[in-house]
């Protein structure tokens, strides 16, 4: 067992060594050539969190970030306010996130562009599969928000330390709306709503009687 | 705005050569210190000063460690197009000529090679005479440059089109248009391993934000505009 966790840490450490320098992408669509700004879906406040609905290109207000996995993958998984389906993972650390109509875009509205890079660790890779996510910058995450929205999964190209051509996921990725998540109610829930309307219509005929 | 002339790892010494004629000629000449982490961690560097030697590779970088791909060094640079040369057992595997203005990754070892941080000393001459000016092209595309005066400062200051005094890299490009038209000033962030880029916004004409270098530090130019000049001047 502890033969077996040491050599787990040490796996772990020689993954973390020979990821320098591998497999950098950049969040931005402000520097692609190709793309739009993300924008507002129906009845979402401006803020991400009440008040005013916003409408255009979203406000500084949002934040993006990435769920990606190593190498190209055919996934299907159309845009909207889910969480990114598995192989997926959330991008963390370093270059993860930015947010909208930030100092490096000139403060224009539905545009991202990260100074600092993001590494996908993967010495095997050269390409990755990702989905960008928007959510409101106050709620700290996607997962945790209200009100997002997340792109159809897509594939780039990463390029390594040294390359002179950084690579911006705004040439890649469509762009998308964030919306209100429309929780689906879980048996549970559906369990209880039948049994609280059981037992209303068991008090209404005794009252009657 | 803050700007440092051979800042603490600097020291300078003002040769004065006198003939029999009176006349003066000021060379200024110094060292600076740069580490290079190591276990194949890189490092984005240039060469501050004129070695008086042809600034060979074989001569400005002599003690990280060569031989295997397991474990050597390797230098990355821009001559028009990326270019690598390792550090074969043997010392390295070609030269390159690495004058103060030009800009170069050096890898410390390889990953998982262990390679020690090291400390390399460039020392030499100020390219410019006291009061002389010296001019770094800026091509049109990819430039890996460094300061040819030895400067610490910023290149960029952001919300402002330019950058120091004497220093101003930021000042001498431009974006052209929104979106493949914005030009760049991109370093690399040593302590996180990774490149940092920063837009000249196209809509103002000033930087995203403030890129501010070390003497002896290296950045790519992602210059959209035209061919250009950077003049800089000895006080």
């Amino acid at each position: 067992m502890k033969k077996s966790v040491l050599l787990g840490i040490i796996g772990l450490a020689a993954g973390m060594a020979t990821s320098y320098g591998q497999g950098y992408i950049t969040l931005d669509n402000y520097s692609s050539g190709s793309n739009s700004p993300l924008t507002y879906g129906a009845g979402v406040p401006a803020n991400g969190v009440s008040g005013a609905i916003g409408s255009g290109a979203l406000s500084s207000a949002w934040t993006v970030g990435l769920y990606f996995v190593g190498g190209s993958q055919t996934l299907t998984d159309p845009a909207g306010t889910g969480i990114p389906i598995t192989p997926l993972a959330l991008g963390t650390g370093t270059g993860s996130t930015i947010g909208i109509a930030g100092g490096n875009t000139g403060g224009s509205l539905g545009y991202y562009s990260s100074v600092l890079a993001f590494n996908t660790g993967s010495t095997t890779f050269t390409t990755a599969t990702l989905e960008l996510v928007a959510y409101p910058t106050v709620d700290g995450s996607y997962a945790s928000a209200a009100f997002r929205g997340h792109s159809a999964p897509f594939t780039m190209a990463t390029v390594s330390a040294t390359s002179p051509t950084p690579i911006f996921t705004g040439d890649y990725s469509a762009p998308f709306s964030v919306a209100a998540v429309v929780a689906a109610p879980e048996p549970a829930t559906l369990a209880l709503a039948g049994l609280g309307g059981l037992a209303s219509l068991i008090a209404l005929r005794r009252k009657q009687a | 705005m803050k700007k440092t002339l051979l800042i603490a790892a600097a020291a300078l010494v003002a040769g004065i050569v006198t003939s029999e004629a009176q006349v003066y000629s000021a060379n200024v000449v110094g060292y600076a210190n740069v580490v290079l982490p190591g276990n194949g961690q890189y490092t984005l560097i240039a060469n501050p000063f004129d070695d008086g030697n042809g600034n060979h590779l074989t001569n400005l970088i002599t003690s990280i460690p060569g031989g295997a791909a397991s474990v050597r060094s390797t230098l990355f640079y821009y001559p028009g197009a990326p270019a690598t040369i390792n550090k074969l057992a043997g010392g390295w595997g070609a030269d390159a000529i690495l004058t103060p203005g030009v800009g170069f990754y050096i890898r410390n070892g390889a990953p998982g090679g262990n390679a020690p941080t090291v400390t390399n000393t460039f020392v030499g001459t100020v390219i410019p005479l006291a009061g002389a000016s010296v001019t770094n092209q800026i091509p049109n595309g990819f430039s890996l440059q460094g300061s040819v005066v030895p400067l610490a400062g910023n290149i960029a200051i952001g919300g402002t089109p330019g950058g120091d005094a004497n220093l101003d890299y930021g000042d001498s490009i431009v974006s052209i248009g929104a979106g493949a038209g914005i030009s760049k000033l991109q370093t690399w962030n040593t302590a996180l391993q990774s490149p940092a880029t920063v837009n000249k916004v196209f809509s103002t004409g000033n930087w995203g934000s403030t890129v501010a270098v070390t003497v002896g530090q290296g950045f790519w130019i992602i210059n959209q505009g035209p061919n250009t000049n950077m003049v800089q001047t000895l006080p």
